[in-house]
């Protein structure tokens, strides 16, 4: 009896080695790519083969491309947005201003050219640059040739629109914003003005209603404090009316106080911090996402104190009425927009933490490995049912990360065909007609 | 028994107006199918044609697109057709299906699109397209350089005209129906009437009436039933007439010699005076009439004999030509008395299959008769010959001929043209009805033709002896 167990396990194991051959495919893909260089006092752009891993962010690809030939720049982060990326750069060496532009519009080329973003932030060492006090955000004109800085220049004050933060209705993020009117106006009252006139989705973002514009509530004046740095000063005017703005948006005050922040930093050349303050008092305890207090050192607030509540919109799903879905928007951590595993787990419903093990990106392809425990449940679901689980991936993917198809895979191989007739050993491609 | 006749003549007609209404229905309904049938597919081909030129329309889009891999922009163009649209890979993959209920299955064509573009399902019978309503569907494909566009459209549209259309033809059907029931009634009228005539006819002689006679309306099969009906009529009327007179006539010839015996009898056995010479002339009377009364009584014995058989014929082969020799060789004598010229002229020998003394007494009877009607000085000649296969044997007389209109009844029984001088030549009024029978009886004819105050000729027709057809001999 012992004897023949041991046979058996000796027969499973080899066995499991000579079942079917496994899936395996390509570490990485070759992305055609537009890169923009600085050639001297021109921005020149290049048609390049780029050899990526599986995975790998395309944006970082891009700008450190774009950056090969910079000596003074090195790439620190980037804050994927939904229309705007923030680029996040460390100096390394002495550079003049007009270098510093150069590169920043040959990022800001790179990353729009290649259909990355609409518009493109720069922060050096976290502050944003300007070039003859014109500040270099929000970047969004979009050139195909090679451009001098001048016209380059001359076609941003044209274009650059700017970025605004706006909480989230769950109150755990803020979320980046581009305006949709551009302009000349480099005052910071005016980024108060615009505040109240923003295009957002209300099904995810909040802001105060009508009749609570930032432009009465405060003022803003700026300085620079003991350590040479500029702080922007925003002093509210009615502490009664902006608790009434709170009240009547649900906006939680630390949201509040980081989209302040996030806002003027981005977009105000040389700042560093923000100060608020309410009854002449400045805000020195701040309050977090989860409620727990934070005492702000001068009340000077900077964007470290909110780093990791930066949030994106994703297009999702929900459960309708009967077997239906219905897109809705979804806030996702910024770190995590980009995610696969972490966007099917947040936007499609029904799929649950654990369900997708993993998912490789190559190019516009997508191979998602199921768990067991999932795929052995999907096995026996109808057509209809199946249908709107397996599909709300794909069409999760197509939106938010532009696959155009999906590969299931289930231990390694080849997901077969379901009980239902639903085939996924082949590729899936997004159904448009799903969801309302 | 009133009652089974409307019965059986409404039967009559309402299975003809039911035969009527039955063509007419199975008519119309053929037509309605065929119309049905016709409209069906030139609805089906008008449509699939639209829908066949929409997916051609497009197809070269959706090569392209599906070349690129954007999937968006073929369900774009997909989505600009009116009906559900699905494209499917050369694996026969859903890439596409704009209704989002087979993407990413595997549909096996519902037809081979290489015979046919367009195919009509039934509900529920489509397969493999995810549809489960109680619709109609048409099927229409165009093939892609690697793949197949499908376009599946509602045909409930197709069937609800049809439908219509056809609830459309019952008005008029129901119309034809009614207006056929009307003109059946009034036609079959036309048929019923005569056979309702004839079985009231029929009845009638049933009951004893021969004298009915059944209406001849048109010139139907019925008509000559009816004809043949009246005929039958009358043949039964002139039976039942001549039975009648039949029976009355042998009644009174039976009764009137035995009125004449009881008078003389009486008469005899009540004189007062024995009269030896009266009584010997009584009884002679008496013995005479007997003799009479004998003769009517055999006669009417010889015919009822040979009317139920059982006086058969003994046929033999005889001579006629020898037989009609000796008979006038017997009634020579009489001939001489009365002064008539008797003559044979025998020109050929006849040999025939007959009963001699049947026919013996046949032609006897008939050169007898000619004798007794015939006055003095005058002649009766008999001719005997061949003629083809039969022995024709005609007996002239110069007589005083038969009236035109008793010709026809002289050989009825009992009948005398003139009955006073038959009573006065001995005749019992059945001889020449015992002639037929006999001549009937050998498979002959026998006719008479005469013209008054010129004399008669009775022609005897036999057949001759089927085995010899002798030669012929000189007259005598």
């Amino acid at each position: 009896m012992k004897r023949l167990i041991l046979l058996s396990l000796c027969f499973l194991f080899v066995f499991s080695f000579c079942k079917a051959e496994r899936i395996s495919f390509s570490d990485g893909y070759v992305l055609q790519a537009s890169i923009y260089r600085v050639d001297g006092d021109l921005i020149s752009s290049s048609k390049m083969s780029l050899q990526l891993r599986n995975n790998e962010s395309t944006a970082r690809s891009l700008i450190e491309e774009a950056l090969k030939n910079c000596s003074f720049l090195r790439l620190s982060g980037i804050e994927c947005g939904n229309q705007v990326y923030t680029v996040l750069l460390a100096k390394t060496a002495a550079a003049s201003e007009d270098k510093i532009a150069l590169f920043s519009f040959a990022i800001a080329q790179t990353l729009m050219n290649n259909n990355v973003c609409e518009g493109v932030n720069l922060l050096i060492d976290g502050v944003c640059p300007e070039i003859d006090g014109i500040p270099l955000n929000t970047i969004c004109a979009k050139f195909t040739n090679s451009l001098t800085l001048s016209s380059a220049v001359e076609q941003h004050i044209k274009t650059r629109r700017t970025t605004f933060y706006l909480p989230d209705s769950s109150g755990k993020y803020i979320v980046a914003v581009l305006s949709s009117e551009s302009g000349e106006d480099f005052k910071y009252s005016g980024l108060l003005k615009k505040y109240g006139h923003v295009t957002f989705d209300t099904s995810v973002l909040r802001w105060f209603p009508a009749g609570y514009d930032l432009y009465d509530l405060f003022a803003v004046s700026s300085e620079y404090n003991s350590s040479g740095r500029k702080v922007i000063y925003l002093k509210c005017r009615d502490s009664s009316k902006l608790d009434e703005a709170f009240k009547a948006s649900k906006i939680e005050k630390w949201q509040f106080l980081a989209a302040l922040c996030y806002t003027f930093n981005d977009n105000c050349p040389g700042t560093e911090r923000v100060k608020v303050f309410i009854d002449d008092n400045p805000v020195a305890a701040l309050p977090t996402y989860n409620g727990a207090i934070v005492n702000v050192e001068n009340s000077e607030m900077s964007r470290l104190f909110f780093s990791g509540r930066l949030g994106a919109i994703r297009r999702g799903y929900e459960n309708g009425s009967r077997e239906t879905l219905v897109q809705k928007s979804i806030v996702l951590p910024c770190q995590s927009m980009n995610d696969p595993v972490r966007i099917i787990e947040t936007c499609v419903p029904d799929v649950n933490a654990g369900d997708v093990l993993d998912a490789y990106i190559s190019g516009q392809e997508a191979y998602i490995s199921l768990s067991n425990r999932f795929y052995t449940k999907t096995k026996s679901l109808s057509l209809t049912q199946a249908h709107k689980v397996y599909y709300a991936i794909v069409n999760t993917l197509y939106e938010n990360l532009g696959i155009r198809r999906v590969m299931f895979l289930h231990d390694s191989q080849l997901a077969g065909v379901l009980s239902c007739g639903l085939d996924l050993s082949n590729f899936l491609y997004p159904d448009f007609g799903l969801g309302s | 028994m009133a009652n089974s006749d409307k019965k059986r003549t409404s039967s009559i007609r309402s299975k003809l107006i039911f035969a009527y209404l039955a063509v007419i229905v199975v008519a119309f309904l053929l037509l309605g199918a065929s119309f049905t049938a016709m409209m069906g597919d030139y609805l089906f081909n008008s449509f699939s044609k639209i829908s066949l030129d929409q997916i051609s329309g497009i197809r070269t889009r959706i090569d392209s697109a599906l070349q690129e891999g954007d999937i968006q922009n073929v369900y774009s163009v997909a989505s600009q057709l009116p009906g559900r649209i699905v494209i499917t890979t050369e694996n026969n993959v859903a890439v596409c299906d704009t209704a989002s209920l087979v993407n990413g299955c595997i549909v096996d064509p519902p037809f081979d699109t290489s015979k046919k573009n367009a195919a009509f399902f039934r509900p529920n019978t489509l397969k493999g397209f995810a549809v489960d309503s109680d619709n109609y569907i048409i099927v229409s494909a165009t093939p892609l350089d690697k793949g197949c566009i499908y376009s599946l459209d509602n045909a409930d549209f197709i069937i609800t005209s049809l439908k219509s259309q056809s609830i459309r033809l019952i008005l008029p059907l129901t119309g034809v129906l009614l207006l056929s029931v009307f003109l059946g009634l009034l036609f079959t009228r036309s048929y019923t009437r005569p056979v309702k005539e004839l079985d009231k006819a029929i009845k009638s002689l049933s009951d004893g009436d021969f004298t009915v006679r059944a209406k001849e309306i048109g010139n139907t099969e019925l008509t000559r039933l009816a004809s043949a009906f009246n005929d039958m009529a009358g043949r039964m009327e002139m039976l039942d007439r001549s039975r009648n007179q039949f029976v009355s006539n042998a009644s009174h010839e039976l009764k009137t010699p035995l009125a004449t015996i009881k008078i003389l009898v009486q008469t005899l056995l009540y004189q007062d005076v024995y009269d030896a010479a009266m009584s010997k002339e009584f009884l002679s009377d008496v013995d005479r009439e007997i003799d009479r009364l004998n003769a009517v009584v055999v006669d009417l014995l010889t015919l009822v004999g040979m009317d139920s058989g059982e006086t058969p014929i003994k046929k033999s082969e005889m001579s006629l030509s020898r037989l009609l020799s000796e008979d006038v060789r017997r009634l020579s004598p009489l001939a001489r008395e009365r002064g008539i010229q008797l003559s044979i002229s025998v020109r050929d020998e006849l040999v025939i299959n007959g009963d001699e003394i049947k026919l013996d007494q046949v032609f006897y009877n008939l050169i007898d008769n000619a004798l007794k009607y015939t006055p003095r000085g005058k002649n009766v000649h008999v001719d005997v010959y061949r003629s083809s296969r039969l022995a024709i044997v005609k007996v002239k007389d110069e007589g005083i001929g038969i009236p035109e209109s008793d010709i026809p009844h002289i050989f009825d029984r009992f009948y005398r043209v003139d009955k006073a001088r038959s009573r006065d030549t001995g005749g019992t009024g059945l001889g020449l009805s015992i002639v037929k029978q006999i001549i009937l009886a050998h498979g002959g004819n026998i006719s008479v033709s005469s013209t008054l105050d010129k004399g008669s000729v009775f022609t005897v027709e036999l057949p001759l002896f089927s085995g010899r057809i002798p030669s012929k001999e000189s007259e005598r």
